[in-house]
């Protein structure tokens, strides 16, 4: 036998993949408290309707994924739930603390990452981390320090003294996923953390936001990478035209099918793909 | 304890004779010249004056300066002092500590200086002679002030003073040192140029009422025989000592009995820029943020660099048209400052869609506000002090330079002020991040020429007051009236800018997620 195994059972044990701890997770998590709830959420924008009464519940320690067409609400509900984007009408609290009333407690429990919106880039990495641990009230020796380790795992050390404007589009990502953790919050919203991102990075996230969620944190994130859903995630919630059409156990919702060929089936209407028969047929300079 | 503290502050003297001879003769010069201009600062007054009331008044004006230059100027170069700290591991009560280093002072370079002015003093003033025990309450008071006022000044200037804040405080000290310059220099040649002057005999009247001007006022009402007053002066003198005294083994006490906290490893080794000198609270960063922003971004860049050629315009086209300089002087400073303040007002949609850190921070408003005031006042009280010293020196009224300055933070406390509530009630789209200063907005139309005219006419008519204050105080300068309008100016600023943050912070409180989506339509 050689001395690299492992000595204690004289056997290799092979690693558990993530769909297996995600399924544990899963079942484990109905047990512990719920750390977000929303209640009737419904945001419109004059006569179209971004969310319709949704109602999700997020254990603590759980990993949800949020997946659906474009368009489909996903970005609406996870601003209303972070207090960035005021719904018309419902409840959101974290930790039974409402987000939309008790805006300053409610936002030191949650770390957000929103999609598409600047990070002041102007700042180096190691200022706009500061920067933001600073205002989520982390006491400075904590920031430094936290600042350091977070760089290190997301990769991202050797790039702290540089303005974040010279980032790439994935290292803005981490970086912004790293400003969302440094207060060590309950619960992270994130839209689509892994746009961009390449694919060693992203599995390197993944297990970062796994362990996170293994400590007791709880994760709710978009992302239109239903294998990466699939395989990190224990919950998932299906939206389409603003309402949820299916939400549950990850194993529940896909309902012996993959994910993916239930997503298609829960969200795509009978004629997707019709009517496009003049670009198929042939060119039109022929 | 006491005796070991000479000991080692005679050994502090003879270094300056020790090393390269290059350095020790450079040294005794230096000495020699500063030994021979403290007995020339003595004799000056008697030659320049043509009357005893004006050397009087003279010599007044100097010990005012001297005393006060002995306690000011410690809180910012005070390095190679002896403080109460480093002696906190010798096995000593912090009263022999603290009575060791005030008798050690008495030894020092700058005392020394000061003790051959007073021996100078004591040589050509014979009058002074003829009233023995005025002459004693003269020296032990100027040796009690300087001395206590130096060592409180230096521990004071440690102990707010970090490794990381020390670069601050010494910028300040050299902001405050060039502002004094030119309205010195106009003093002494306005003193040389008519010694009886009434500028001189006003000034002295109103500064034997400060604990620095005071002993020499007591001297001198003593030799015109006023027991009264004599005895009036140095008891504001003496009373100056004692505060001086409770605070400077108050000091000691603290700096022997708390530590300093220790920088952080990763912060130390890192350069974070305005971050380091700035605490870590919400307002602080927000202002640290704000500085590196008007640094760094071009946007911000072009607006202040556009201030200051507004600023000349105007004085241009006002000298074109004949008005007199002494008007024209009044000018530019106060237009300064409305610009500077005003620049802040639509920073927010500068910001663009990163606003939304501050809002899912949680950031109060009033905190957002006031961090973002930070860069312009940065910029503009050292601008206000240098300026108004050196307007006051081209209207050729050194007397007019309080009202000026107190006019001057006024307004652009005002300008700050609104800029704040402008900001927050009405964004308008802007140039976008990393786009060049002169592209046109993305977004146009929307609000953006009403926004600016009507923070500029908000300004301009809440500035009137300020100004109206400043200019009546510069026609009619009379000392009383200065020291009222700088009050007057300072508190209506302060009371402007505060209603302008709480309004300001009240509407971001509420308006946070409006101003995400307004920034990405802008975007």
């Amino acid at each position: 036998m050689s001395p690299s195994s492992s000595p204690q059972t004289g056997r290799i044990e092979p690693p558990v993949p993530s769909v297996v701890r995600a399924r544990e997770r899963g079942e484990a998590a109905k047990h512990r408290p719920l750390v977000l709830r929303t209640q009737a959420l419904t945001k419109t924008y004059g006569k179209l309707i971004a969310a319709d009464r949704i109602n999700i519940d997020v254990h603590a320690g759980s990993f949800t994924g949020v997946v659906g067409p474009n368009g489909a609400g996903k970005t609406t509900l996870l601003s209303m739930i972070s207090g960035l984007n005021k719904p018309t009408s419902g409840r959101v609290t974290v930790a039974e603390v409402d987000v939309w009333r008790a805006g300053p407690e409610a936002k030191r429990l949650l770390g957000v990452l929103p999609d598409r919106l600047r990070l002041f880039d102007r700042l180096t990495g190691a200022q706009l981390l500061y920067y933001v641990g600073v205002l989520h009230g982390v006491a400075r020796t904590a920031v430094a320090e936290r600042a350091g380790e977070l760089a290190e795992a997301f990769g991202l050390d050797s790039a702290l003294d540089r303005p974040v404007s010279d980032y790439s589009a994935g290292m803005q990502k981490k970086i912004g996923l790293a400003c969302a953790m440094i207060h060590a919050p309950q619960l992270l919203v994130l839209d689509e953390p892994f746009e961009a991102v390449d694919p060693v990075s992203a599995s390197n996230l993944a297990e970062i936001l796994e362990q996170f969620v293994a400590g007791g944190g709880s994760v709710v994130m978009s992302s239109h990478s239903l294998d990466l859903i699939q395989r990190v995630c224990d919950h998932v919630a299906v939206i389409s035209d603003g309402v949820i059409v299916a939400q549950g156990l990850v194993d529940d919702v896909r309902d012996g099918m993959s994910l993916e060929e239930r997503f298609t089936h829960l969200t795509e209407s009978e004629d997707a793909g019709k009517g496009l028969e003049w670009l198929h047929s042939s060119s039109d300079s022929a | 304890m006491v005796a070991q503290l000479l000991g080692l502050r005679l050994a502090q003297l003879g270094s300056a004779f020790r090393g390269s001879f290059l350095r020790v003769a450079g040294n005794a010069l230096g000495g020699i010249i500063a030994l021979i201009a403290a007995a020339a600062l003595a004799w000056l007054p008697g030659w320049i004056a043509p009357s005893l009331d004006a050397r009087n008044a003279i010599d007044t004006v100097v010990c005012a300066c001297v005393l006060a230059a002995a306690t000011i100027v410690p809180v910012f170069v005070n390095r190679r002092h002896l403080e109460p700290r480093q002696f906190a591991t010798a096995p000593a009560r912090p009263a022999a500590i603290g009575a060791g280093l005030l008798l050690s002072t008495l030894l020092s370079w700058p005392m020394l200086i000061l003790e051959v002015w007073i021996v100078a003093l004591i040589v050509m003033r014979p009058e002074w002679r003829g009233t023995p025990w005025a002459l004693v309450g003269f020296v032990v008071a100027v040796m009690l002030v300087a001395i206590l006022g130096a060592r409180v000044a230096s521990a004071c200037g440690r102990l707010i003073t970090t490794a990381r804040l020390g670069l601050l405080l010494r910028a300040i000290g050299t902001i405050l040192l060039l502002a004094m310059l030119p309205i010195t220099v106009f003093a002494i040649a306005e003193t040389v140029r008519d010694p009886g002057g009434a500028q001189t005999v006003e000034a002295a009247s109103a500064l034997g009422w400060t604990p620095f001007g005071a002993p020499a006022a007591a001297m001198i009402s003593a030799v015109q025989g006023d027991l009264a007053s004599t005895l009036g002066f140095l008891s504001i003198a003496l009373a100056w000592v004692l505060v001086l005294l409770v605070v400077w083994f108050g000091l000691v006490m603290v700096s022997l009995t708390r530590i300093a906290q220790p920088l952080e490893p990763l912060l130390a080794s890192r350069s974070m820029g305005w971050f380091d000198v700035f605490s870590s609270d919400p307002i602080a960063v927000i202002g640290a943020r704000a500085l590196t922003y008007w640094r760094r971004d071009p946007r911000y860049r072009v607006a202040l660099a556009a201030a200051p050629i507004g600023a000349a315009l105007i004085v241009v086209a006002l000298s074109i048209a004949g008005v007199a300089v002494e008007h024209v002087a009044l000018i530019p400073l106060p237009l300064l400052m409305l610009l500077l303040g005003w620049s802040l007002h639509n920073d927010i949609a500068t910001d663009s869609t990163a606003i939304w850190l501050h809002v899912v921070s949680g950031t109060r408003g009033f905190q957002d506000r006031l961090g973002r005031f930070m860069p312009a006042l940065f910029i503009g009280i050292p601008l206000a002090l240098v300026g108004s010293s050196v307007t006051a020196t081209v209207l050729g009224d050194w007397r007019a330079l309080p009202a000026l300055i107190g006019m001057n933070v006024a307004v652009l406390l005002v300008a700050c002020g609104v800029s704040s509530i402008s900001s927050a009630v009405l964004p308008y789209p802007t140039t976008r991040p990393n786009d060049s200063p002169f592209m046109q907005p993305a977004v146009s139309g929307s609000g953006g020429g009403t926004a600016q005219t009507l923070s500029m006419l908000v300004t301009l008519a809440l500035s009137v007051f300020p100004v109206w204050l400043g200019v009546r105080a510069v026609l009619e300068p009379t000392l009383g009236a200065e020291i009222i309008a700088l009050v007057a100016c300072l508190g209506y600023g302060a009371v402007v800018s505060a209603i302008g943050v709480l309004i300001g912070g009240a509407v971001f409180d509420r308006a946070g997620p409006v101003y995400i989506a307004l920034t990405q339509t802008f975007d």
